[in-house]
């Protein structure tokens, strides 16, 4: 059977893909939210993903956007499913391979397929790195970052793009790197935004006017913004974020910090990566001041609060 | 009794409290500065009328209420599976 390969490149490391489908490339291509621009530094890993598309034609019902996963100690292997098991990868963490099963109907989900196929399955494998995957926005002010944590829908990509308006420089608007280098540091991760018609309506005055869509699309902020994309800052303050009426930051107890923080950054699946991940959010808590953000879309006030929280150089 | 913290379960103190992770569930436990230092003790070696001793010093309070929090506590942490009884023969 015929193979297509591409290797996409996520920080400093290589995802050698294999598949027996040609278009699942084109997806994965197309919806890729990393830059190939700002990768300036050498590879220091590469992993492997097989991927086989196949036909279930016993399915016929909607697909349920469900995640699971069970991490199997007899084989040291992690198996995720999504979308009622359409999708199954298998992460071997000896053979730091990623094995994935894929049923053509999965196909329409092609902005989800990325995040599902190559992110989080990279962001599991390379722990072994010291790399912890964040879900967060990641914006700078005077060399220094803030971070902006939350699940999906709760407005890290308005206020990445509200921040960035205001002057501030972009690094991410979903997913960072955490990393220590004498300090807590991230590397960023999707150059490129998902953006809702709405949000791109918002924003449409430095964006320009959005034609209207459904769902999300990817916008390169590289090419748009090119002066003011970064690809690493120190860390200088975090803030869990949740809309709200009126413009709220309350500074969180490390111990509340830790608790909210550890299911938006880490997959716990791998017992001897849980503790690791626990002893490293809980340094970075103490380390870095943690604040609960509750904004308005009074962008003005929200940026006078952060650059008060940030430091001055 | 003596009691022992389950080899699965992670923590860390923070100040006064404590943040328990159950590494093969993912649940976690905070527990208050009682509590912390309750199972701070629990490590299968410290009989209970010892903990009691130390709360009474530490937090200044009756004996009795020292015990009634210790009773509880491990009884609680029994019921969620993070500590077990330790058998003094074994190491």
């Amino acid at each position: 059977m015929k193979q297509y390969q591409k290797t996409f490149r996520i920080l400093d490391f290589d995802l050698f893909v294999t598949t027996n489908n040609r278009e699942l490339i084109e997806i994965l291509d197309e919806n890729f939210l990393y830059s190939e621009k700002k990768l300036d530094t050498p590879q220091r890993g590469r992993f492997r993903l097989e991927i086989e598309v196949v036909n279930n034609l016993e399915r016929v019902r909607e697909l349920h956007n469900q995640f699971n996963y069970a991490y199997d100690h007899i084989q040291d292997a992690l198996l995720l499913t999504y979308l009622d098991g359409a999708i199954r990868v298998e992460i071997s963490y000896a053979e730091r391979k990623i094995k994935a099963q894929v049923e053509k109907i999965t196909f329409r989900y092609r902005a989800a397929l990325g995040n599902w196929l190559l992110t989080l399955p990279f962001a599991e494998l390379v722990k072994e790195y010291h790399y912890y995957f964040m879900h967060s926005a990641a914006l700078v002010k005077e060399g220094r970052a803030l971070l902006l944590a939350g699940k999906s829908g709760q407005g890290k990509t308005t206020l990445a793009l509200a921040l960035l308006k205001m002057g501030w420089h972009y690094i991410s608007d979903d997913e960072v790197y955490l990393f220590v280098d004498n300090g807590f540091y991230i590397r960023g991760g999707s150059i490129k935004a998902k953006l809702t018609s709405r949000t791109w309506e918002m924003f449409s005055d430095i964006l320009g006017a959005p034609e209207k869509y459904r769902g999300k699309r990817l916008i390169d902020l590289e090419s748009a913004f090119p002066d003011r994309v970064l690809t690493k800052a120190r860390v200088a303050n975090l803030c869990i974020i949740a809309p709200a009426q009126t413009i709220r930051l309350e500074r969180l107890k490390p111990i509340e910090a830790v608790k909210e923080l550890f299911s938006l950054a880490f997959l716990n699946a791998h017992p001897n990566y849980t503790r690791e991940n626990f002893g490293f959010l809980t340094d970075f808590c103490y380390s870095v001041p943690c604040y609960r953000l509750n904004f308005t879309t009074d962008f003005v006030e929200l940026d006078r609060h952060l650059t008060e929280i940030m430091p001055t150089k | 009794m003596l009691y022992k913290r389950m080899e699965f379960i992670e923590w860390r103190r923070f100040e006064n409290e404590s943040l328990l992770l159950n590494l093969q569930t993912g649940k976690y436990f905070r527990i208050n500065e009682v509590g912390s230092l309750i199972w701070e003790k629990l490590d299968g070696a410290n009989e209970a009328e010892d903990i009691i001793k130390i709360i009474v010093k530490h937090f200044a309070v009756s004996e009795a209420t020292a015990r009634q929090d210790y009773n509880k506590f491990t009884e609680q942490l029994l019921n969620d599976n993070l500590i077990s009884m330790s058998d003094p023969g074994q190491p």
